[in-house]
């Protein structure tokens, strides 16, 4: 894929900026991170590194807290009235929870696709993909084109040939797959370095997800996605590392079993809990 | 060539360690909350006014004098005088009582009916347009009714009425409430013109409470062999009693507050309490809405707000009293 | 329905089971007794349309909408053009006073909650059931006392009467926004007050301009708070607000009452003129929450 380089609004150049000592970007590290709603504990003790550059898959039976882990790492957990979070969540050497770290700042690093396709039903696929830098603050939009930035963005997503004579129609006019692809588009549009998948081909059929599993393949290259799935077999497509999770008993907290590369997990796990898992003894 | 995006603290302008002050959210956030205090502040400010402009006339004649006498007569009242109290008030109370409770006796029985019709009887196809058509009544103006009432809804009445003057006005003891001579305006044609305005609401609650009725409730009084009459009245109706109460509080609270279509056909007779309900009265909104702009007499605009005062207290009270009874099968703004 | 495999048939060998003959004409009665309690209803509907029809018919033309009423109430000929504009006007001041406010009230209500929303919301509530004439004597208290008889002041208290409503309508509509919309705004990175106001209430905004209109439909109707405040001003056509205005609702309610022939036949045109007006605004609304959201480029 040719992609454009997107240009530095400070200094106007196209040089990507690196940081001194190397390439890493958007590194995500969990330290002890316990999640909860109301005083009740969601997940507890998470420890979990996830890796610019791969796919970390978070697997698990339902109601082990694997979304409600994701969505810690952007603070989205935060926006359910009464939930709390303690531990600390670094995205690149800074704790997103600390008190002097805005939340929605952190969201333009971190974005999120999630499980139904939800474009914004008012707004035309143009104006979907751009709405995140149009409605976000001034200073990023700043020596952007909105149109380049749009094209970019779908390039990416793998839909812009077959929107590319459209971009007016409404969002919701298209097929759950594209829908997804659009939602994906919209996110990259901010420039995040990590992409979060919260179960993100469960509502599609077979054909679209595998033409998005084949986008995350193509996107790794340059995000760091953290993928949620209850689809063991996805996992094994398309991740680099896995961590599973899973509760001691129902209405337990969850907790992080292991984490390895997928390889290594699926043939020799670790932990018996997790060999219960993947052979299908449990879940 | 891809290139990566740039990283924080990069010098790509994104700066993750401030807090960033964030003036539009605060300012937004504020100004939401200060129209919802509006709201507040608008009915406190409703009910200050009402009795800071009542307290002349209350503090003149004493609060209790209003709620002691049923005698209403203006151009008795004196600055100085302070007993009796011109302004006694009882028989407009009474006609909005009388003429109220007249209306939901003609309006309850009816909506019950009608919604046991749509959502028990009528096929599906009819429902909504049957709904529609009834859920029309309450878009037609108030000022409109009362036109209808006076010039073809009277000369309707009037066989009607005679009948039952002849035959009820005669009965002994209770014949006075019925007694002609029947004119027309009367607290019974205001009574039947309230039922027709409430009708809807009361119709739209009874519909929505009937059909929260669990169809297998319903299906497993038809599998006894229950016709279906008795499915209705069986399965559908003493479960739906609390909420056709609370249908018809709200029916009452609607039809305290009428105010233009009552004035026009109840003849305004402000004196006193009228014993027969086919003489014409009055109510406590058809006083203020009569005498308003040309009260000029000593406390008479004054006690004119004592009478709104006391309208707003029993509408507030019959009005919560039936939210409360209501919400609970409907959840409203709650 | 399954049941109607286990309704049994008349004639079915079932004892105690199958319905008796009484029974069975006792349903048949109950069903024509309710087909009739409806029939009765919507008998009154066509009943009153018609006859503010075809009084209304009789005296309508051109020139009701053009011309104000004659000097002396007895003429005939005339129209009621004053109280279609004033109508017009205060109603107009009115929504533009009502409808933001009141978008406002329920973004508070259902986007931020607290206590100061609960209370508003159960204020709203308690404030639909408010008498209008009991308004319209606050705004005379408040205002008309100052600051006199005014379109003005008529506008303020229908704007009181058209408050609750909007409130009601906005947030029943809010709360119809699906919660990942929110979710989806959010994880963008864009803040609390950018999505409700560029997402949430573009979603609702159809449902929202539908009780607008249901609203300014209501206040059409309106008599009692504008005898207090607007007064009226029955001859002449008045366009300034801060003067006496005449309404249609309130030259019909002098008109309908005053005893002239001729004056009454112009109140049965205005009733007419009047039901028309309110209608086209309920359909309006219907129309309007029917369509599918348009997309914005």
């Amino acid at each position: 894929m040719a992609l454009a380089e997107p240009a530095d609004p400070i200094s106007g150049t196209t040089e990507p900026a690196r940081m001194p000592g190397g390439n890493a970007v958007g590194r995500i590290e969990v330290t002890d991170l316990t999640a909860a709603y109301r005083g009740r504990p969601a997940i507890t003790g998470v420890n979990l590194a996830m890796e610019p550059g791969k796919v970390t898959a978070l697997i698990g039976p339902s109601g082990c807290g694997k979304s409600t882990l994701l969505r810690c790492l952007n603070g989205l957990h935060l926006i359910v009235p009464g939930a709390s979070v303690t531990g600390t969540v670094h995205l690149d050497g800074t704790n997103i929870y600390d008190r002097g770290v805005d939340l929605v700042q952190v969201r333009r690093h971190v974005g999120m696709v999630f499980q139904r396709p939800n474009p914004f039903p008012t707004m035309s696929i143009a104006d979907n993909v751009a709405a995140g830098l149009k409605f976000g603050p001034r200073s990023e939009r700043r020596g952007r084109k909105l149109h380049e930035v749009i094209e970019r963005s779908l390039l990416q997503a793998g839909l812009w040939e077959e929107v590319k004579d459209r971009l007016g129609k409404p969002g919701a006019g298209l097929s759950g797959g594209q829908q997804q692809r659009l939602c994906i588009a919209r996110s990259l549009a901010v420039e995040p370095q990590i992409l979060l998948m919260d179960e993100p081909c469960s509502a599609l059929d077979p054909v679209s997800t595998e033409v998005i599993e084949g986008l995350i393949g193509a996107l790794k290259h340059d995000y760091t996605v953290v993928i949620v799935t209850h689809n063991m077999q996805q996992a094994a497509r398309v991740s680099d590392v896995t961590a599973f999770m899973t509760v001691s008993s129902p209405g337990a907290p969850g907790q992080l079993v292991e984490a390895a590369n997928t390889q290594e997990l699926f043939s020799q796990p670790a932990e018996q809990a997790t060999m219960d898992y993947i052979s299908g003894k449990i879940g | 060539m891809t290139a990566r995006p740039a990283s924080p603290g990069a010098g790509n302008g994104r700066v993750l360690l401030q807090r960033r002050r964030r003036y539009g959210d605060t300012v937004f956030r504020a100004a939401m909350l200060t129209a919802a205090g509006l709201v507040v502040v608008v009915l406190a400010a409703m009910a200050v006014f009402l009795v800071t402009q009542s307290l002349p006339a209350l503090r003149h004649y004493g609060p209790l004098s209003f709620l002691g006498s049923d005698r209403w007569a203006p151009s008795d009242a004196t600055p100085a005088g302070t007993s009796p109290n011109p302004y006694g008030i009882v028989q407009f109370i009474y006609g909005t009582v009388l003429t109220s409770v007249i209306g939901l006796l003609i309006a309850v029985p009816m909506s019950v009916g009608i919604g046991l019709f749509i959502t028990g009887i009528a096929p599906a196809w009819l429902r909504r347009p049957l709904s529609y058509v009834v859920d029309l009544l309450a878009a037609i103006p108030s000022v409109v009714f009362g036109f209808w009432g006076i010039f073809a809804l009277i000369p309707a009445l009037q066989p009607v009425v005679s009948f039952l003057t002849g035959t009820l006005g005669k009965i002994p003891v209770i014949g006075g409430v019925f007694a002609g001579p029947f004119f027309g305006l009367s607290y019974f044609t205001a009574g039947i013109i309230l039922a027709i305005m409430v009708l809807p609401i009361v119709t739209a609650l009874c519909r929505e409470i009937f059909a929260t009725t669990p169809a297998d409730e319903k299906e497993a009084a038809l599998a006894l062999g229950m016709t279906r009459w008795e499915m209705l009245r069986t399965a559908v109706l003493p479960r739906s009693r609390a909420g056709i109460i609370g249908a018809s509080i709200l029916g009452l609270g609607r039809a305290f507050g009428e105010t233009i279509a009552v004035t026009m056909v109840i003849g305004n007779n402000v004196l006193s309490i009228t014993k027969s309900i086919f003489s014409t009265g009055a109510t406590m909104a058809s006083v203020i809405a009569n005498e308003f702009t040309e009260a000029t007499e000593p406390f008479h605009l004054d006690s004119l707000f004592v009478v709104a005062m006391w309208l707003l207290i029993i509408s507030l009270i019959v009005n919560v009293a039936g939210k409360l009874a209501v919400r609970r099968i409907r959840g409203d703004l709650a | 329905m399954a049941t109607s495999m286990l309704r049994r048939h008349p004639g079915q060998q079932q004892p105690g089971y199958s319905p008796s003959a009484a029974r069975r004409t006792r349903d048949r009665v109950m069903t024509i007794v309710l087909a009739v309690v409806v029939a009765i209803a919507v008998a009154v509907l066509v009943w009153v349309l018609a006859y503010v029809a075809a009084q209304g018919f009789k005296y309508l033309s051109p020139a009701f909408f053009t011309h104000t009423p004659p000097g002396n109430p007895a003429s005939y000929g005339g129209g009621y053009a004053n109280g279609i504009v004033g109508s017009l006007i205060i109603v107009g001041i009115a929504a533009l006073i009502s409808v933001p406010v009141g978008i406002a009230a329920a973004v508070a209500i259902i986007e931020y909650g607290g206590r100061l929303a609960a209370a508003a919301s159960f204020i709203t509530d308690v404030l639909v059931g408010v008498p209008t004439i009991v308004t319209g004597a606050f705004i005379y208290a408040l205002w008309v006392i100052h600051f006199g008889f005014s379109g003005l002041a008529g506008s303020i208290a229908l704007a009181l009467v058209m408050l609750p409503l909007v409130i009601r309508a906005t947030a029943e509509m809010l709360r119809l926004v699906p919660v990942h919309l929110r979710e989806a705004s959010a994880a963008l990175g864009v803040s609390r007050a950018r999505t409700i106001v560029s997402v949430v209430l573009p979603t609702a905004s159809s449902g929202i301009i539908t009780g607008v209109f249901l609203a300014v439909a209501r206040a059409m109707g309106e008599t009692a708070p504008l005898l207090l405040t607007a007064l009226g001003d029955q001859q002449f056509m008045q366009v300034h607000p801060t003067q006496r205005m005449s309404t249609l609702s309130l030259q019909i309610f002098t008109d309908a009452i005053s005893g002239f022939q001729a004056a009454q036949a112009r109140a049965w045109a205005g009733a007419l003129t009047l039901i028309i007006i309110v209608s086209l605004f309920a359909i309006s609304a219907r129309l309007i929450s029917r369509r599918a959201t348009i997309t914005r480029s």
